[in-house]
């Protein structure tokens, strides 16, 4: 179970970043994030990730928290990544994601069970 | 931002590419190695497919791949001496569906490569379907699979606990609850077909 900070709201509207996902251009997928949305998803392409997104697969939502993106090395654009939990069939699942508003591309950074990341 | 190459997470100009290979794999088909591009950003260390190079060799290995298995599942069936036209029957799909299927005269759709790959596995869902999925009847049919199975694990483990000299007991606690729940339906059957 990942630590939910109640006081704190998604520095991103969710519908903004589900509208993105109808573009593949809008949205990179890190090589992990893609790997794992395989593993544990099935879900094998980007167009099948994003259409996963686009079309609701993401069952009862909700927000985990919002936090610095750690690795960004351009201190005055500040990057902040949401990570929500979700349902899918028998899976609860974990996704992070962020936007670079210089590269105008939102970025999928973690895409995979909670489980997963208790593991590691 | 013109046509540079930069990293969509940070926006450095410091990207390399590199190739990989991996395996994709589809179930009754067996896997087929690929080799895909990757960046990687110095600055950053975000990895990924960042211009969309790789979608399509993905795509179409996966493609090619779910027909090689499509292919597989239809050979087994003609091979273990069940005919594609008593398979489209007992689905109620129509006639030389699976053959155009496995000739890649017809695309065969997701649904069907889903249903295929679910006889192939559970061949006795054709006499579910046979039996018009009537829920009893689909119950036992599951049941006398399962009791035939435990059959062959038994009289493979009397045959092996005889040649180590023990003495065994045929009648397994699994193996007898199976039995009670099939006559149970058996019952139950019987007693709705009277009341029909
Ligand atoms: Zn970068």
């Amino acid at each position: 179970m990942y630590y939910k900070n109640k006081s704190n709201l998604p520095s991103y509207k969710f519908s903004d970043f589900k509208k993105a996902c109808k573009n593949p251009k809008e949205v990179i997928i890190f090589s992990d994030a893609y790997y794992f949305a395989d593993l544990y998803f099935s879900l094998r392409t980007k167009k099948q990730i994003l259409s996963f997104i686009q079309s609701d697969g993401l069952e009862n939502l909700s927000f985990l928290n919002t936090r610095r993106w750690g690795k960004n090395p351009n201190k005055n654009n500040p990057i902040m990544v949401d990570s929500y939990e979700f349902i899918s069939g028998y899976r609860k699942g974990y996704l992070a994601f962020m936007y670079n508003k210089i590269t105008g591309k939102w970025i999928i950074k973690s895409f995979h069970t909670s489980k997963h990341m208790e593991h590691q | 931002m013109g046509d540079k190459k930069i990293c969509p997470a940070c926006g450095s100009e410091e990207i390399y590419e590199t190739k990989k290979t991996i395996k994709i794999k589809e179930p009754f088909a067996g896997e087929e190695s690929i080799v895909i591009t990757e960046n990687i950003c110095l600055v950053c260390e975000s990895k990924g497919d960042f211009f969309d190079q790789n979608e399509e060799i993905i795509e179409n290995t996966i493609k090619r791949l779910k027909q090689k298995s499509v292919e597989n599942i239809l050979k087994h069936f003609i091979e273990n001496k069940r005919s594609l036209s008593s398979i489209e029957r007992a689905l109620e799909i129509p006639q030389r569906t699976l053959a155009k299927w496995k000739n890649k005269i017809s695309k065969t759709s997701a649904a069907g490569i889903a249903l295929l790959r679910f006889i192939r596995l559970f061949p006795w869902l054709l006499e579910v379907a046979e039996n018009k999925y009537d829920p009893q009847k689909a119950e036992n049919i599951m049941l006398d699979n399962v009791m035939q199975k435990l059959q062959k694990m038994t009289s493979a483990k009397i045959f092996f606990d005889t040649q180590e000299g023990e003495e065994i007991n045929a009648e397994s606690e699994s193996f007898g609850l199976i039995r009670e729940k099939r006559e149970e339906n058996k019952t139950l059957s019987l007693s709705s077909q009277e009341i029909a």
